[in-house]
């Protein structure tokens, strides 16, 4: 490890200035822009073909941008072959050597730096603890199940010190409940070692659950780039609001001043959002209502048409009178299940004003 | 993985035709090869079968006369020298063909592919012709050259199929850890290629030590193959020297393909 590059806790910050890769006449970079902070987890989340893996590869060296500029700290690795760049990365299918066992996976990169067989011994053994996996150096790969192959990836990915640790959707070969657990452990990992970690994933809860920071990616693109309750709370655009949690959008109408949705004024908490063109609505924000009951509502009139029971809650979907859907999930303690109308029944639904969030198309 | 010979659902009584028919097949195919051996151990001055007694004569006229031996040496030299040269460039050739988004690449093994498909006397006569103009003619270098045209195809056959089964991301991985192309290569891609590129070593070896066609015409006098001097000299006469030498053939042979199962059957052990 060279002196000029930054170790330890502080983490390295990572500098990306009018990132392009084009494949013929398709950009899957177009001109991005980003700073990370030191030791920040950033989680590029996107859907599948949005550009967020060729980014990370570019990040890794493995893939070379046509134009742009790549800094960590302050060395510009644009140009720098992957093997010296000091990452670490973990890939969905883990890609352990199998012919080797668990300890020689981990010691690799060491060996790859001429660490002497002491150090070598005492850093595996620290990265095996860090991951939980104590005492498993002499498993063989194949012994090994899915989740502490991802963990002797991880081991793999740290025990060097790296400057940036990147991650390409680690947990999406695990079941659910695994993956969730595994998704703390990762956010523990980062806050011991306070490595800059970069985090592709295309699940939204995965992405809102761990990041210090989320980047929305789409056509090779930034749709948004914020802080997860920021992207929830206040999606800059139409895709945003739909790509991230459960929504349904209605258009407002058009070429009126004030937003306006089939001829009624939308309430809003303040004027901020005036010249967006649908409203969200989200299931857990909004509710069933008795007719305008207060002042501070938005309502919709519409028919119940089905009721799901779910465990944790029911999910209601109403066709409104335009025809549009809308989902709306209510607890399900027995005062709530009780107070649920019929199927078939018209029914209002609410939104405060507090909540009603209105978005563009476009971000400005 | 299933066994067939532990299946408990056939017995072995009814499936006693499919070991015959089996036993048929195989007295078939290696008969004509097995029967040259006890031919070769005749005192006969001609080939007999069954020989009327037993004799080591021949095996030490073969090894007492310097153009047997010297042919040997030939052979073997041309043999190692051509697994020398046909199997790291055909490991270059599967990896770069295999990895490769380029269009061309489905062209261009095509092409490579060629001299397995092409009847060996054309090639034959090309290298011929070509070696001539570059004085290369009955030299080692010119034979060794034309086998590993023709042992390139199967190099690079067997370990494409190898690296068919091998995940790229791992190299990948090593290079983020620290490791320079070629050492992410000779350290992670290549230990688990290996039984891919052991029978492919061995099948370039094989390809040059069996090959008779070229030798025909490139290597000539003190500078043929035995498998060529062997068939100059089946068109003089037939002795049981030629019996002997099949004979030993067959052993290095076999006990070649003995090695190769041998190392399959180490890296399958290690795996599991």
């Amino acid at each position: 490890m060279t002196s000029d590059k930054q170790t330890g806790k502080a983490g390295v910050p990572i500098t990306i200035r009018q990132l392009v890769k084009t494949y013929g006449s398709y950009r899957a970079l177009d001109a991005l822009d980003l700073d990370i902070a030191g030791g920040e987890f950033l989680t590029l989340l996107g859907p599948s073909g949005s550009g967020k893996s060729t980014l990370l590869m570019a990040i890794a060296g493995f893939i070379r941008p046509d134009s742009g500029l790549l800094q960590f700290g302050a060395t510009d690795v644009t140009r720098l072959e992957p093997h010296k760049r000091n990452i670490g990365v973990v890939f969905q299918n883990y890609a352990l050597f199998p012919h080797m066992t668990v300890a020689q996976n981990v010691a690799y990169p060491l060996k790859l730096r001429n660490a002497d067989k002491a150090r070598i011994d005492e850093r595996v053994r620290w990265a095996l603890a860090l991951v939980k996996l104590d005492g498993f150096g002499d498993r063989s790969i194949h012994q090994l199940s899915g989740g502490q192959r991802q963990r002797v990836a991880l081991a793999r990915a740290v025990v060097f010190e790296p400057s940036v640790l990147l991650m390409d959707e680690p947990l999406s070969a695990l079941d659910k409940k695994l993956r969730e657990h595994m998704q703390i452990e990762i956010r523990r990992l980062h806050e011991t070692l306070g490595v800059t970690t970069i985090y592709v994933t295309h699940d939204q809860r995965e992405a809102l659950t761990m990041s210090d920071r989320i980047a929305v990616i789409n056509h090779g693109r930034f749709a948004q780039i914020g802080a997860p309750k920021a992207l929830y709370e206040k999606p800059a655009s139409r895709f945003v609001a739909e790509f991230i949690g459960d929504a349904t959008l209605l258009p407002l109408d058009a070429g009126q001043k004030r937003p306006t949705f089939r001829g009624r004024a939308v309430k809003t908490k303040d004027a901020s959002q005036d010249n967006g063109s649908y409203i969200v609505l989200r299931p857990e924000k909004i509710r069933l209502v008795g007719k305008d009951e207060d002042a501070g509502w938005n309502c919709f009139a519409g028919t119940l048409d089905d009721i799901v029971y779910q465990g944790e809650s029911v999910l209601l979907s109403v066709r409104l009178e335009g025809g549009e859907t809308l989902f709306l999930r209510q607890p399900t303690d027995q005062q709530s299940l009780a107070a649920l109308p019929e199927r078939n029944q018209p029914v209002e639904v609410g939104l405060h004003a507090n909540d009603t969030l209105i978005v563009p198309e476009e971000a400005a | 993985m299933m066994d067939m010979d532990s299946d408990p659902t056939v017995s072995h009584l009814r499936r006693l035709w499919l070991y015959l028919y089996c036993l048929a097949v195989a007295i078939f195919l290696l008969a004509p090869i097995l029967v040259v051996i006890p031919m070769s151990f005749s005192p006969s001055e001609f080939l007999e079968f069954p020989p009327s007694s037993l004799s080591l004569r021949w095996y030490q006229s073969l090894f007492n006369s310097a153009e047997w031996t010297g042919a040997a040496i030939i052979s073997l030299k041309a043999a190692v020298l051509t697994v020398l040269v046909a199997t790291p460039l055909g490991i270059a050739a599967a990896y770069g063909l295999q990895y490769s988004e380029m269009g061309i690449a489905k062209l261009v093994r095509s092409l490579l592919i060629i001299p397995l498909i092409v009847p060996v006397i054309i090639v034959a006569i090309g290298v011929f012709y070509l070696f001539a103009r570059l004085n290369l003619v009955n030299t080692l270098t010119g034979l060794v050259l034309a086998h590993s045209v023709l042992a390139l195809p199967f190099v690079i056959v067997v370990v494409s199929a190898g690296l068919q089964r091998f995940d790229i991301n791992q190299e990948l991985v090593a290079r983020s850890l620290g490791a320079s192309r070629l050492k992410a290569f000779r350290t992670v891609t290549l230990p688990q290629i290996r039984p891919s590129v052991m029978s492919a070593a061995l099948f370039a070896f094989i390809t040059s030590f069996d090959e008779v066609v070229v030798a025909l015409f490139v290597s000539r006098g003190p500078s043929s193959t035995l498998t060529r001097k062997m068939f100059t000299s089946l068109r003089d006469q037939v002795s049981p020297a030629i019996a002997a030498i099949s004979t030993i053939l067959i052993l290095i042979t076999f006990l070649l393909a003995l090695a190769a199962l041998a190392s399959a059957r180490g890296d399958k052990a290690q795996k599991s």
